[in-house]
């Protein structure tokens, strides 16, 4: 048995877009490409980037 | 109700008056533990699940026996355990104190492995180094913050949004609450049922009822978790679900 349900939430807009307002990259060594990797992404699947936060994290990266 | 038909019986059921009285019940208890969700629910994932997440215009929820912490299916089934013992002791009528010894022992076994319930976690809290820590993989996790308009429009159809209870106040106070309505409402059952031995009773009487509190379940957690300041899609699984 399947232990996992997929939920298609939706905005408002009729689109097939999750209600995404921001995306935050989190603790790693190379932020900055994470984020444009992120942005890439949410842009390939039509996500409007302008619209939403997208920002990295400001907790440090800890090796451990 | 048992309705004679020639010389066969209806099934004894639960009357759709019932349902209804009980529903009711239990959606003023969650209108009284629930509160106006902020606007943004982060949830924190892993970056192989946040790539998932974007690629199929889904999120997740988990069956309720999967999540980190596996034992807080058994927490509420605990609470609701002791509120029946606590209870039975004061229970003046046979057949509530019948009620409360079989459902005492049912309760032994949480059932949490079987349950029909799945959820998706999110948190009001906005880059949180714990749960940075607890979901994000160690590194490369991302965070995502959906709109609880959008996501309370999903619920009013599909489930439930509702904040967690870490309050043990709380908690014992709706333990309590649902155990004197188990209580109650099989006394009643049972009363407008004369013919009906009360084994009988009980059975479908529970069949029903487990189905009705089972949403309260997910959204007791222990204090301890307090800080993750958690809300939850609860989801029930459904006939079309198999589909997926």
């Amino acid at each position: 048995m399947s232990r996992h349900l997929p939920l298609r939430i939706r905005t408002d807009q009729g689109n097939e877009l999750l209600p995404i307002r921001s995306v935050l990259v989190g603790p790693c060594r190379y932020k900055r490409i994470s984020l444009v990797s992120a942005g890439d992404l949410l842009t390939t699947k039509s996500y409007d980037v302008a619209g939403l936060e997208l920002a990295e994290s400001e907790a440090p990266f800890q090796f451990t | 109700m048992r309705v004679a038909i020639g010389q066969a019986h209806m099934a004894e059921h639960v009357t759709d008056d019932e349902k209804l009285d009980w529903n009711a019940f239990c959606s003023d208890l969650f209108r009284q533990l629930s509160r106006q969700p902020p606007q943004i629910l982060w949830h924190y994932t892993t970056g192989e699940t946040f790539i998932r997440i974007i690629e199929s215009g889904t999120i997740w929820a988990t069956q309720i026996a999967c999540l980190n912490d596996n034992k807080e299916f058994s927490y509420a089934v605990g609470l609701l355990r002791n509120a029946i013992i606590g209870l039975r002791d004061t229970v003046q009528d046979g057949e509530g104190r019948f009620l409360c010894d079989l459902i005492e022992a049912r309760l032994a076994y949480d059932g949490q492995d079987t349950s029909e319930f799945f959820v998706a976690c999110l948190s009001e809290n906005r880059d949180d180094l714990s749960q940075w820590r607890a979901y994000g993989g160690g590194e490369g996790g991302f965070c995502i913050g959906f709109d609880t308009v959008s996501l309370a429009r999903f619920c009013l159809t599909q489930g439930l949004l509702v904040p967690v209870c870490y309050d043990t106040d709380q908690q014992r106070w709706l333990a309590n609450e649902l155990a004197h309505a188990t209580v109650q409402y099989f006394v009643e059952g049972k009363r407008k049922r004369p013919t009906v031995p009360r084994d009988e009773w009980a059975q479908i009487f529970l069949a029903e009822w487990r189905n009705i509190i089972a949403p309260f379940a997910p959204i007791l957690k222990h204090p301890a978790f307090r800080a993750e300041a958690e809300w939850r899609i609860v989801r029930p699984m459904r006939a079309d679900d198999m589909q997926n």
